[in-house]
């Protein structure tokens, strides 16, 4: 192939733009950059000013995303889709807020028992958690079911699923929130 | 106020045991579909695959505890 008149150059030009394209990328994965010098002096002093920032500016941004999660954590347990409202996902604040709230106003229209904090067994217990995923609405759950759960009944049974449910899916919300805002999750 | 908008919702919903599943169907697919990620057609797809599938298991147990309930 080498022996045809011209076809040197046209490899050897190939062989260039095959290394220089290598470097680009050696240089895009490992994150070389330009030295300083060959940078304007705007950008060069843009990149001095990085490579020395403190060290503490980093640190205080990680605390300050990692209290942004805790808000937003404890927001979205006490009102499903509060958490996600205040990420600005207004969508997915809708789609929680509607389907915890109808699953919980459901399991109390099918009046659907509430596990108390200290039931004394370990289902019991499970059911606790379980409810009091749904935060404001556990503390609601005596003003909703005034006359009380009534789990003779199918319906009553269906309830108490229902809330129970609709805790673990908010508890599922408020995960989705922590990893939103620690940047993990678009 | 609130508990008498309660009071009304009930009396309008007279929630049998198919309009139960139903409700719980759509709305545990909706919010699962929501923490999946996925958005538009994709979206949608999960939430019509997953609440086919909630009623039809849902209908299955159903046909086969019908036997111990007699």
């Amino acid at each position: 192939m080498n022996e045809v008149p011209g076809n040197e150059a046209a490899l050897s030009d190939a062989s260039v733009n095959q290394n220089s394209g290598d470097h680009a990328a050696a240089d895009q994965i490992s994150g070389n950059r330009a030295p300083v010098s060959e940078l304007p002096p705007s950008a060069a002093a843009s990149d001095r000013s990085v490579t020395a920032a403190p060290h503490s500016q980093a640190s205080s941004a990680i605390t300050s995303r990692g209290a942004l999660a805790l808000f937003a954590a404890f927001a979205a347990w006490l009102v499903p889709g509060l958490g996600h409202l205040l990420l600005g996902r207004w969508g997915r604040a809708l789609v929680f807020f509607c389907a915890v709230s109808g699953l919980v106003v459901s399991g109390y229209l099918l009046r659907g028992n509430v596990f108390p904090p200290h039931s004394g067994d370990p289902f019991g217990t499970l059911g606790f958690l379980a409810d009091a995923g749904t935060g404001i609405y556990y503390y609601f759950s005596r003003i909703f079911e005034a006359v009380g759960p009534d789990v003779s009944r199918a319906a009553g049974d269906c309830g108490t699923r229902f809330i129970a449910a609709a805790g673990v899916v908010n508890l599922l919300a408020v995960l989705d929130t922590i990893e939103i805002a620690t940047g993990r999750r678009n | 106020m609130i508990y008498g908008a309660f009071i009304l919702i009930n009396s309008a919903l007279r929630l049998n045991h198919l309009g139960a599943m139903l409700l719980f169907a759509l709305l545990v697919s909706l919010a699962l579909a929501c923490l999946s990620q996925r958005t538009g057609a994709g979206g949608v797809k999960y939430v019509l695959w997953s609440f086919a599938l909630f009623v039809l298991v849902g209908l299955g147990v159903a046909w086969l505890m019908y036997p111990i309930s007699r």
